[in-house]
């Protein structure tokens, strides 16, 4: 019965969804200002009836209503009931169902945050998130299985097929009778980890979604000038602050659960999420150039309209099971609708754009190649070439098999060798950007500036090239070679240091001088009266310790696998610290949960001789779905971890085989997350002057709204 | 919708607008690239999977057999035309074979005088594993590598065990997903017996 | 400067010196004994495993691929070199469960597209570069002064200041 209800409001909100879009679509061109004004109550309805949706259906999970086709998918009675609600998004309808909700909740959002502001756009707004929310509400509120009857007329069973099967997709399907007991949640799923990274790459994922409606609306409107990009800015700046935590808690999730000591595999679901995210952060960069210089206009468009595709792209790319040789999903109607979709996104946006090309001519022209619009647009060349090589690599085997007919995979050795040196490289113009004025500067003024930063960065290179540590690292086997590029990189991380560093000492210096503040003091208010340029430099360090774990990560990881009978050790030697011993004591068992049998060694690690203490790595065993999962066991310092997993056993644990990794410098990569993390919050945080800002654009789109009545 | 302009009478150093030809020439570049990559993409998405052979022509496939009195034989497609052929698909290290392999043997044993060809493709396995495995369940028809995994991705199998049913005249009949029952094999191959060589 | 020419050549001695090493290892019937699993999996981390998208040979946990670790162990123990032990299995397997597509023929498509794409990219830098730098830009760009680079930032702060002290 309560399932039923939940239906019907999902259906309601599929069709006041449609009924927004068109409203506000006639409302505007017609200038009835009661149908916008409809549209907008049909936003918030559409909110509140999904909202409605979810809670129903986490009712239903809660309650282990198995009746309900998908409650049965991703439950069983022996989870635990904090599973059983993040069940929600741990299956295709429910993460669908899910995904529609945050869109909704995003959309009324910006129409109630804009209403007053830019009233101008809103209408267009409403159409573009009610049409994107409506096509992904029509997947999971069995729409498509209309179609079905029609098609098999038409003679094409192929499609008919499809489009029927999705009647199923709906998270509120019910079963024609109740199953004793569920399938219960895939045990990668059971992680704390994998918990929170769906709900934050989603909320990424569709915060993408209210730039691009502004981009549209500011297209159609023509209002190209200063205001739409000071309004989306903000909306990107939370949609990326999201995508960014989404991908730095997969990346933790993956090294934490998935025990093969990594935390990036370049697969197509991780570059899913990467791509929005590479061309949302050069979105970031180059819109500075538009709100300062009036540039780059239509390169601006161009970006937030392949983040946004990107969004679906990705989304189609996870679900289809295009790329991925999971056979299951590829049989679902979902691939050929998101592919469309993405077809037609894509189609509508690049007219438009021509159709408008000249309301965005630039205001202005690049003064010199030695300037900071110059140093963006590298960096902007960069992240595209980015996004293009982890575009190339993901979808290579669906061209190479269509094409050649040969099947082939595309593995993490080639995203490394051609997206490292151009990491490398976007790591120089992060250093660079700040020091370069605007407009122009002379090579005299620029050495100056550059001095300090270059001498620490060599400095560090040479020091390095070196140190005994790196010596030996340079005759272990394949690395000889590497030792250039990796000292290369270290300095350039330290000359991005010193640059920031300079820019925090000029400022307080500044204003010691003009007030004469106490250094607390003034770095203290330096940073509250332009949170987004320091809030910019608190990421950009962000980055640099983040690149001090990937590089240390890459290229010093040390890696054994070892066989021992009990009460053997094996060594294990740190590049940066002593050697490690691991001896064998024991297997233990325990029950972790109700339905979760676990098995572990017991091991005892020395460093040096030194007692560090016990480890547990081991084996779960979670009895419903017969499934083992490895747990890595780690030792954590700020130089490296030691990660050690249990591969296996024999006769009862008299012996047992362990892959144990020392993983250089990786916690720095974590910290280095949430220095990333804090300064983009500190740079979405409101600040009076921003306000004053928009408020400024307002007014003078205000004087084309009384001029168009 | 005529529409009023914020329009400011554009800097001199601003660039002329493209002449309206060029952009339509842009234009219709940037939706044809655009074009080729989603139709790519939806190729990709077309169901290429075995069930799709039925009725069809068989792919062509070659093996070298490695087991019993027929080890260093070789065996194609061409070869066996004119025969019933009953290729079947394995691996080692694949729990639902080994449920159907007696199954498949003792079928070989009853229809071999009948003209009917047992070919086993032991697909992603090593030789020692595979060997093991024949013997463990006294596998006596031709089997040999699936080299290069050739056969398995011609006939689109989508995993294993799969098993295809291949009439004299070279027409997959039946494609069978997951492991077979006797039953089921005893009718398949009495109806394509029955089947005259005349009939398409 | 001297430290780093040094520095250079000591790399090159390094490397050289481990050409010479690595032809001595990679020397058929060195491997007399059995492999270590360290070397099986330094091979199998280059293979990737068919029947678990997206996990490597050398991580993977299914049977398959513990019948390929065992296999590449018999090749090594055979003296093949980590590269001709990557031949067999492209060619006993297919080209997929190389980790990279072999450079040949259409696959060499992965590499070219890239770098093509980047070399149109910088062009197109490069290019309109040039074209908005030409443009005639007198209105508004005053020579700059000469210590304005050091004045802009300082400007800015101080800007800031006022704008917040009222």
């Amino acid at each position: 019965m309560i399932a039923d209800l939940g239906y019907v409001a999902l259906l309601l909100a599929f069709v006041l969804s449609i009924f927004a879009a068109l409203a506000a679509w006639l409302g505007e061109r017609h200038r009835i200002i009661e149908l916008v004004f409809s549209a907008r109550n049909g936003v918030l309805a559409v909110a509140g009836l999904l909202t409605l949706a979810v809670l129903i259906e986490l009712f239903l999970l809660l309650n282990s209503d198995f009746r309900v086709m998908y409650v049965a998918q991703v439950t069983n009675r022996a989870m635990p009931a904090f599973f059983k609600l993040t069940a929600l998004w741990g299956g295709q309808a429910g993460s669908l169902l899910f995904w529609s909700w945050l869109m909704a909740l995003f959309a009324a959002a910006a129409v109630l945050s804009g209403w007053q502001r830019t009233r101008i756009l809103m209408p267009k707004v409403i159409v573009v998130t009610q049409l994107t929310l409506a096509f992904f509400l029509s997947l999971i509120s069995g729409v498509w299985a209309l179609l079905a009857s029609p098609l098999e007329a038409l003679g094409m069973t192929t499609g008919a097929a499809l489009m029927a099967e999705m009647e199923t997709l709906t998270p509120f399907y019910q079963l024609a009778f109740t199953p004793v007991d569920g399938n219960g949640l895939n045990p990668l799923l059971r992680h704390w980890g994998m918990i929170v990274h769906p709900p934050l790459l989603y909320l990424g994922f569709v915060g993408f979604v209210i730039p691009f409606a502004f981009a549209v609306a500011a297209l159609s409107t023509r209002q190209t000038g200063d205001l739409w990009i000071r309004v989306i800015r903000r909306w990107t700046l939370v949609a990326w602050l999201f995508l960014s935590m989404g991908l730095l808690v997969g990346m933790w999730w993956a090294y934490g659960v998935l025990g093969w000591g990594g935390y990036w595999g370049w697969d197509p679901v991780e570059n899913a999420a990467l791509m929005p995210w590479l061309t949302g952060t050069a979105f970031l960069h180059s819109v500075i150039i538009q709100e300062r210089r009036g540039m780059f206009k239509v390169w601006n468009m161009v970006l937030i309209m392949i983040t946004y595709s990107l969004v679906i792209f990705g989304t189609f790319l996870t679900r289809s099971g295009v790329v991925s040789s999971v056979h299951a999903f590829a049989q679902s109607g979902v691939g050929p609708l998101f592919l469309g979709f993405v077809g037609a996104t894509l189609i509508v946006s690049v007219v438009l754009l021509f159709l408008r090309l000249d309301s965005l001519r630039s205001e202005h022209a690049l003064d010199s190649l030695v300037s900071r619009e110059a140093i963006f647009l590298l960096n902007n060349l960069l992240f595209l070439a980015i996004f293009f090589v982890t575009f190339w690599g993901t979808i290579f085997p669906v061209v190479s098999e269509l094409l050649a007919g040969q099947k082939a995979i595309v593995g993490p050795p080639f995203f490394n060798q051609v997206n490292g040196p151009l990491f490398a490289l976007l790591v120089l113009t992060m250093g660079i950007a700040p020091l370069m004025p605007w407009r122009r500067t002379s090579p005299a003024k620029l050495a100056r500036l550059l001095a300090w930063p270059v001498l620490a960065g060599l400095a560090t290179t040479l020091g390095l090239l070196v140190t005994p540590a790196m010596r030996q690292f340079a005759v272990l086997p394949g690395t000889s070679l590497r030792i250039v590029p990796v000292t290369a990189f270290y300095g350039l991380l330290v000359f991005t240091l010193v640059v920031i560093g300079q820019e925090f000492w000029r400022g307080i210096r500044t204003r010691r001088r003009a007030i004469g503040e106490t250094y607390w003091t003034a770095l203290l208010n330096l940073v509250r009266y332009n949170r987004r340029r320091y809030g910019g430099y608190l990421v950009h360090l962000g980055v640099v310790m983040i690149a001090l774990g990937v590089i240390g990560t890459n290229f010093f990881k040390v890696e054994t696998q070892r066989n021992l009978a009990q009460g053997e050790s094996f060594t294990i030697a740190s590049p940066l610290t002593g050697t490690y011993t691991v001896t064998y004591e024991g297997l233990s068992a325990s029950i972790v949960a109700e339905d979760v049998r676990r098995t572990a060694a017991v091991l005892k690690i020395t460093r040096e001789g030194q007692l560090v203490g016990m480890l547990q790595p081991g084996q779960d065993f979670f009895i419903a779905q017969e499934q083992a999962m490895t747990t890595p066991a780690m030792y954590h310092s700020l130089a490296e971890d030691l990660y050690i997993i249990l591969a296996g056993w024999e006769n009862g644990g008299a012996t047992a085989t362990f892959k144990a990794y020392v993983e250089p410098l990786i916690n720095w990569l974590w910290i280095g997350g949430l220095v990333f993390i804090l300064g983009t919050a500190m740079a979405v945080w409101p600040t009076p002057v921003e306000e004053r800002r928009i408020a400024m654009a307002t007014s003078a789109s205000g004087r084309v709204v009384t001029a168009r009545s | 919708m005529a529409e009023v302009r914020e329009e400011t009478p554009p800097p001199p150093y601003v660039a002329k607008a493209h002449p309206a030809g060029r952009r339509l020439i842009w234009l219709i570049v940037v939706l044809a690239l655009l074009g080729t990559l989603l139709g790519l993409l939806a190729l990709g998405l077309q169901p290429r999977t075995s069930v799709t052979l039925q009725g069809k022509p068989a792919p062509p496939f070659a093996i070298t057999a490695i087991n019993g009195e027929f080890a260093g034989q070789k065996f194609s497609l061409a070869d066996l035309r004119g025969h019933i052929v009953v290729l079947n698909i394995w691996a080692s290290w694949c729990v639902e074979c080994a449920r159907e392999a007696t199954v498949l043997e003792q079928a070989w044993r009853a229809y071999r005088p009948r003209g009917v060809w047992f070919i086993g493709v032991d697909y992603l396995d090593t030789d020692t594993a595979g060997l093991a495995y024949l013997k463990r369940f006294d596998i006596t028809y031709p089997n040999g590598p699936d080299i290069g995994s050739r056969i398995y991705q011609a006939y689109r199998a989508t995993g294993v065990p799969e098993t295809f049913f291949i009439d004299r005249d070279g027409i997959v009949q039946h494609v069978q997903i997951g492991p077979i029952g006797q039953t089921q094999l005893d009718a398949l191959l009495d109806r394509l017996l029955t089947q005259g060589r005349s009939q398409p | 400067m001297f430290g780093v020419l040094r520095v250079a050549l000591r790399c090159l001695a390094f490397s050289s010196l481990w050409v010479v090493l690595a032809l001595a290892w990679d020397a058929p019937g060195m491997f007399a004994q059995t492999p270590s699993p360290d070397e099986i999996n330094r091979v199998a981390k280059m293979l990737s495993c068919p029947t678990c998208a997206g996990i490597n040979v050398a991580d993977c946990p299914t049977e398959t691929c513990a019948q390929w670790r065992a296999k590449i162990g018999e090749l090594l123990a055979e003296g093949k070199t980590d590269q001709e032990i990557l031949e067999y299995f492209a060619a006993r397997y297919g080209d997929h469960v190389l980790q990279v597509p072999p450079t040949r023929g259409f696959f060499l498509g992965v590499w070219i597209v890239p770098i093509i794409a980047i070399l149109a990219g910088l062009g197109t830098f490069g290019y309109l570069a040039h074209r908005w730098t030409k443009r005639p830009t007198a209105i508004e760009s005053p020579a700059v002064p000469s210590d304005a680079v050091e004045d802009e930032y300082v400007k800015r702060v101080e800007q800031e200041l006022q704008s917040w002290q009222k």
